[in-house]
């Protein structure tokens, strides 16, 4: 594996001097997000979302499937995520670091343990027939902060796709083809969104949405998943410098409204999109 | 891996020679060992065995219910699964165990699978045809200092000693259909039929010219040939196997086998003594509403 | 929200305890004979086994850090330790977050092994307590213990320490580790929904948990170490 040269000492220094003054070697301050743009394809279910330039698609696809023993009633919700070399040298194709297994962990604490999606509501008929829905993750452009914006890019997936409609008469299923009936959306509760923090020095000064550099420097780490309702979805802090307490109850507020900043882009897209497959 | 020097070597096997090994035993001479049964409240049965200073097993024992295997449907069946944690030695961290998990696991099933083990199996079959208990053993090995098959073996019979299956009541539907049901009543729960033949195994290691059992680690790494024998109460031979690359001559083996079933003998006598011992003062515990403490990991030799 | 009733009107848990009463936890140092240090904790029904080998060799080159030692953690659950028995896959890892005077072991390798003997809730932590006192008893220093424990949220009442039961109702639950000396939070994780104006509470708590924990810890390790220090005084 090609292991990532580490920055030099100059560039760390410039990082963090500049940082104690509030400000951000991109321009931004600390707690700002990068720009936002999420691009839907023509089929339902495949965003390409770019943050600053890291960037991820999402494509949503969904089959009939035997539902598991133990959950019979429960459709199933599964994530993949491929990270290839594409996005950075580091990553190596066919065995995942680190990093990508801990990125796919988040999503799936923020997205399937936090029940964004309603499973129930996959059941064709118990026990016998449920749906499948896969979301693939590619990352193709690594500049930092890949969690949140294959975070983004999921939930949005998942809110733009719609899956073929069923009928069910007797023990007949019938799945009728996108051209025959209009697709149905999937029953989303709420809308995880993952921010992500960095600190540096000793964990006095943090930021929001660090770059691939920021990364690089910094001393600890923190995701937190959120929801409009203010509820927590997820947590993770693992590693890294230890924290006050205080800090992490103020980077939790933080979240708060930069979850409530992000879902209202991602609603105002999802409407301009929908418009503009209505006009045509 | 640790390798010996050759005055290593010569040390050990001279020691044998004069039936004084370096830890002070005799050949044939057994090391002390700690036994608790009952310490997993979640399996069926469970028991420790901490052999000497470090040989560290636990076993634990789940039944579940199955279908019936289509040629033999009068029965039940038992599985054995040995595993090495890479608490026992660094050698077992990632896959590196799993060539040792193999071999114990196949030496266990070997003895355990079949009629041999003196279990009833046809017992364990609850509709002929259809359903039946499937005895899952689970052995783990937390701890090494040599020895291990023998304290697997044992810690198994102890295991299933102390396993209780639950009762199941069947209905007759009529049309050949039967239902069943599983009593939930812990006291209704009774142990595996025959398990008083379970054989244990007694493993002899050849060194130099004399063989000697319950070897050490280091004991183990000059080992020319060594033979595990499974034997049960009756003094039945009920497996055989040989390990290592050093030949065995035909008379010293046979010499080695009528000591490892004197051994073995004189082994399970002691264990079945203590086994009823410990439930015995387990039993009266529980009528006189004491609280049952179990030892756990805090009993050491 | 769940069906089972976990906490009693009179303010009783499912095992009887309070809402901010820990589990019986009992430790011990030093129970293998092969690796370098060793401990066993049980947290209630929850029993882990934690193995130290090191710091020593690194064992493939290319992990080699120049100004640290590096850690490896593997992570393995006892067929036997849930109610349904179940192969569960191995290097399930959990990155512990321990904080260890690395860099005075450069070019090391220190390898933790933990084994789940049985399962009743709040694995990590108790896996984070195991590792910190096999870490002690390998002799490794370190900044201070890493104490973990966990707490929960039922029926907007902040509980402490939850069992297997608990944790699968649904509720949220929260694991925290602390430096106890500092205060400062050394790993925060949580799953399922808990509402950001209980975080607060429900982290104190967590923390609390964390300091009563210590107090146990310490007296176990200076328990077992005691003979040296009256040899020494002799």
């Amino acid at each position: 594996m090609v292991r990532e040269a580490d920055p030099s000492l100059n560039e760390k220094q410039f990082v963090l001097q500049s940082l104690k003054e509030g400000l951000r070697v991109d321009g931004r301050r600390p707690y700002d997000f990068r720009s936002l743009q999420l691009s839907f394809h023509s089929d339902f279910g495949h965003v390409q979302v770019q943050l600053g330039r890291t960037r991820v698609s999402a494509k949503v696809s969904a089959e009939v499937v035997r539902p598991r023993a133990d959950k019979p009633t429960e459709g199933l919700l599964l994530f993949n995520t491929e990270i290839s070399p594409m996005a950075s040298p580091a990553f190596e194709v066919g065995r995942p670091s680190e990093e990508e297994v801990l990125i796919s962990r988040t999503i799936e604490k923020a997205l399937r343990r936090s029940r964004a999606v309603d499973t129930e509501g996959l059941c064709i008929v118990a026990g016998e027939k449920v749906w499948s829905i896969r979301v693939d993750l590619h990352f193709f452009d690594h500049e930092g902060n890949l969690v949140d914006c294959a975070c983004i890019a999921a939930i949005t997936a998942l809110l733009h796709f719609r899956r073929p409609d069923v009928t069910v008469i007797g023990e007949e299923v019938t799945i009728h083809s996108l051209d025959q009936r209009n697709p149905v959306p999937l029953s989303v509760h709420h809308i995880p969104i993952c921010v992500s923090f960095s600190f540096f020095d000793g964990g006095e000064l943090l930021v929001v949405d660090p770059s691939i550099l920021e990364e690089q420097i910094r001393e600890g780490d923190m995701t937190i998943a959120m929801n409009i309702h203010k509820e927590i979805c997820a947590l993770s802090k693992a590693g890294g410098i230890p924290l006050e307490m205080d800090q992490i109850i103020r980077c939790s507020k933080i979240a708060t409204t930069k979850t409530a900043e992000i879902t209202e882009m991602i609603q105002k897209a999802l409407a301009d999109d929908k418009a503009k497959r209505q006009a045509k | 891996m640790p390798y010996l020097s050759q005055a290593e070597r010569d040390y050990i096997t001279e020691g044998v020679q004069s039936d004084l090994r370096a830890d002070g035993r005799g050949r044939l001479d057994y090391r002390a060992l700690v036994l608790e049964t009952g310490i997993i409240s979640q399996a069926n049965g469970s028991a420790r065995v901490r052999l000497g200073d470090g040989t560290d097993v636990l076993v634990g024992v789940k039944v579940e219910i199955d279908q019936v295997e289509p040629d033999a449907d009068n029965v039940g069946k038992v599985v054995c699964n040995v595993e090495c944690s890479p608490s026992a030695s660094q050698q077992f961290e990632g896959h590196g165990a799993d060539d040792l998990n193999n071999e114990l696991t196949q030496a266990l099933q070997r003895v355990l699978g079949g009629p041999q083990c003196g279990i009833n199996f046809e017992k364990l079959c609850i509709i002929k045809g259809q359903q039946c208990w499937i005895v899952y053993i689970d052995a783990m090995i937390l701890d090494y200092s040599g020895n291990v098959l023998d304290t697997i073996f044992m810690a198994t019979k102890a295991a299933l000693f102390n396993t209780r299956i639950p009762k199941t009541q069947i209905q007759d539907l009529g049309d050949g259909e039967f239902e069943f049901e599983v009593l939930d009543d812990v006291e209704d729960a009774e142990r595996l039929d025959g398990i008083e033949n379970i054989p244990i195994g007694v493993t002899l290691n050849k060194i130099g010219t004399g063989h000697i059992i319950d070897a050490s680690p280091l004991e183990e790494l000059c080992t020319e040939a060594k033979l595990t024998i499974a034997v049960n109460k009756d003094s039945q031979i009920c497996g055989i196997q040989k390990g290592a690359e050093g030949g065995i001559e035909p008379g010293l083996m046979s010499e080695m086998i009528q000591t490892a079933k004197r051994i073995g003998q004189s082994l399970i006598q002691q264990l079945d003594q203590k086994l009823q011992d410990e439930e015995q003062q387990v039993d009266e515990k529980r009528l006189n509403g004491e609280n049952i403490e179990k030892l756990g990991f805090f009993a050491m030799v | 929200m769940s069906r089972l009733e976990l906490l009693t009107p009179e303010g009783l848990r499912v095992d009887g305890r309070r809402p901010n009463e820990l589990r019986k936890i009992i430790a011990k140092t030093s129970v293998l004979a092969q690796a370098d240090g060793s401990a066993y904790i049980e947290q209630g029904n929850t029993k882990v086994l934690a193995a130290v080998y090191g710091p020593q060799e690194v064992r493939h080159r290319m992990q080699i850090l120049h100004d640290r030692a590096i850690i490896n953690v593997e992570f393995n659950v006892a067929p036997f330790s849930t109610s349904e028995r179940k192969k569960r896959s191995k290097n399930d890892k959990y990155d512990n977050g321990i904080k260890l005077q690395t860099s005075q072991f450069p070019r090391s390798q220190i390898d933790i092994y933990l084994q789940v003997l049985q399962h009743d809730g709040g694995t990590l932590q108790a896996c984070i307590n195991a590792a910190t006192m096999a870490l002690i008893d390998a002799g490794i220093p370190m900044i201070d213990y890493v104490c973990a424990s966990t707490a929960g949220c039922i029926d907007k009442q902040p509980v402490l320490d939850l069992n297997y039961l608990e944790e699968s109702s649904d509720s949220p639950e929260l694991t925290v580790a602390i430096l106890p000396r500092t205060g400062k939070v050394n790993l925060m994780s949580m799953e399922s929904r808990l509402h950001v104006d209980m975080l607060e509470s429900v982290a104190s708590l967590a923390t609390e948990g964390c300091e009563q924990i210590h107090t146990i810890l310490d007296a176990v390790v200076r328990d077992t170490t005691q003979h040296l220090k009256d040899s020494l005084m002799q």
